[in-house]
């Protein structure tokens, strides 16, 4: 199978990887890790400035020399009137029409609230934005979405931050078999490389992890280690690999084996 | 006058949005402003007027995942 | 990989109609409407064609392809002199295109294209035919000639007639009056789709490793 480029509301890619910018140890780490990542889109937000400190200044610039793509999210917003003006917030300040949209409904989960969420992406889209909706893997939400003007979708893996990987592969594959041509990419719940490589060989168009990095031991390294895995699973799936088998088939020809009349010994 | 700013109450002497953003010493700076949960362009603060017991979003660029 | 059925219509409304019967990858060719129209019709047709899971292609509007985000389009010889084909290639758009002779079939391997079409097979009732029908026979010669490239059979087919032709070597078969101009063209559609889904891997069908 062709290993088409990805294009994401018409920037094309090289990276299939995309990765947060919060709870990194320090600036220094956050921008080595990210070009350890390869990422080509990062994402941030808005938040009030806590005290006196003009740490978004710097922390914005650095951004900037990375030369990365922003994708603003709207986190933490709990109803459709805080995501859409969030959005409109982040539309001037990161100049920007991407909006990664959150409209969350639990606190235990972070879970997506679907309703809102398609509600405050039609209002988003028909503004002009483009719209990367973080939702469930629900099939009927993915439709709604993409009625509602969304041309790509963020399915969870697992709740935000939870390292768990992929918490429910045959939905996540049913929802890729239901929208072979929408660009979906895997946000949130990524703990570990093999995660990472399990998204992208279930034909994941990309994986978009914070936490897994940040709070790694080694936030550059694992950096590098899920852009390895990123790539190797696109590759792998690219590949087609062989279907799974409960029985055993073997790989040495039978024929030809030395022995072969002998009785077994007892 | 007595209003809210980013979830504090406080007194202020400015009249409009752009006024209270040079009062607090934003004037520089790369903010996002809103009021009363309603988005107000850059080019807005000038004027928008506010009254007592309004509540003002000051947002700057932040981390994020 | 490209679904074997591959209708021609000239409205998103014929879109809307077909999905339902199953159809995953169809071609929009808008004729003589004006230019506001043919936007909304290509935008509407991409929006159908997202929700259902099916492959749309744009016919000739290569610009308006690019604007409105689509991914594959297709250029008969006429509009493949006319169209900026690096520019296609850079906005990442699949491109099918039509060949009815060597000549025209050197021009479309030259474009490295995501499949080629052959007409007409039959005598037609569409076009103007400015070529005699290929028949069965050339078919297979092209498809030697273009090796792993999909090869689309096109003009004059019916269902009656569409096992042969892909026995013949064809991997897609297209078709326009033989659905549009049925009594029942969704039945029609239908009875198509049954009778060449068989032709790829189901869809759904089996786990990957989860």
């Amino acid at each position: 199978m062709e290993n088409r480029p990805l294009a994401i509301y018409g920037t094309p890619l090289s990276s299939r990887l995309l990765v947060g910018t919060a709870q990194y140890p320090s600036p220094a780490i956050l921008a080595e890790a990210i070009k350890a990542s390869g990422a080509e889109i990062v994402t941030v937000s808005l938040r009030r400035e806590a005290g006196a400190s003009r740490s978004g200044e710097s922390f914005w610039s650095l951004i900037r020399e990375l030369g990365a793509k922003v994708l603003p999210n709207t986190a933490g917003c709990r109803s459709v009137k805080e995501a859409v003006t969030t959005a409109q917030m982040a539309r001037e300040v990161f100049a920007t029409s991407w909006i990664k949209l959150e409209v969350i409904a639990d606190d235990d989960l972070l879970q997506p609230d679907p309703f809102g969420l398609v509600e405050a992406a039609a209002i988003l889209v028909r503004d002009g934005f483009n719209v990367l909706p973080y939702m469930t893997e629900d099939l009927v939400l993915a439709e709604k979405l993409i009625g509602a003007g969304c041309e790509v979708l963020m399915p969870w893996g697992a709740p935000i931050g939870s390292g768990r990987g992929l918490n429910n592969p045959f939905a996540l594959q049913a929802l890729r078999r239901r929208f072979p041509h929408v660009p979906l990419i895997i946000d949130a719940g990524i703990g570990t490389p093999a995660h990472a490589a399990a998204a992208m060989e279930l034909g994941y168009d990309g994986v978009l992890l914070n936490t897994a990095i940040a709070k790694a031991g080694d936030p550059v390294s694992m950096a590098r280690a899920f852009a390895l895995a990123v790539e190797a699973g696109r590759l792998a799936y690219c590949a087609e690999p062989i279907p799974p088998r409960d029985m055993a088939e073997p790989s040495t020809p039978q024929l030809g084996r030395a022995f072969a009349d002998l009785p077994r010994r007892a | 006058m007595n209003i809210e700013v980013n979830g504090k109450r406080r007194d202020v002497q400015a009249a409009t949005l752009a006024a209270l953003l040079e009062e607090l010493g934003y004037e520089d700076r790369l903010v996002a402003t809103a009021l009363n949960r309603n988005f107000v362009r850059a080019a807005d603060r000038q004027g928008t007027e506010l009254k007592a017991g309004d509540a003002v979003e000051i947002l700057v660029p932040r981390q994020g995942g | 990989m490209l679904d074997p059925f591959y209708p021609i219509v000239d409205s998103a409304g014929w879109i809307a109609r077909l999905l339902p019967c199953g159809i995953r990858f169809v071609q929009l060719r808008v004729k003589d409407r004006p230019a506001a129209e043919i936007h909304e019709e290509i935008a509407a047709a991409k929006a159908l064609a997202m929700l259902a899971g099916a492959q749309l292609v744009v016919n000739d509007y290569w610009q308006e392809a690019i604007d409105l985000r689509c991914d594959f389009i297709h250029l008969g010889q006429d509009d493949l002199a006319h169209a900026d084909i690096p520019a296609i290639r850079r906005a990442g758009l699949r491109l099918g295109v039509s060949t009815h002779d060597e000549g025209e079939l050197a021009r479309a391997l030259e474009v490295q294209p995501d499949y080629i079409a052959l007409g007409p097979i039959y005598p037609t009732t569409l076009k103007e035919m400015a070529f005699a029908p290929q028949g069965l026979a050339r078919i297979g010669e092209w498809k030697r000639r273009i090796g792993a490239i999909p090869l689309v059979a096109i003009g004059g087919i019916t269902l009656e007639r569409a096992g042969a032709i892909f026995d013949a070597g064809a991997d897609i078969v297209s078709v326009v009056t033989d659905v549009t101009r049925a009594d029942d063209p969704e039945a029609r559609t239908c009875a198509w789709v049954e009778a060449t889904r068989s032709r790829k891997t189901p869809r759904g069908e089996g786990s990957a490793h989860v």
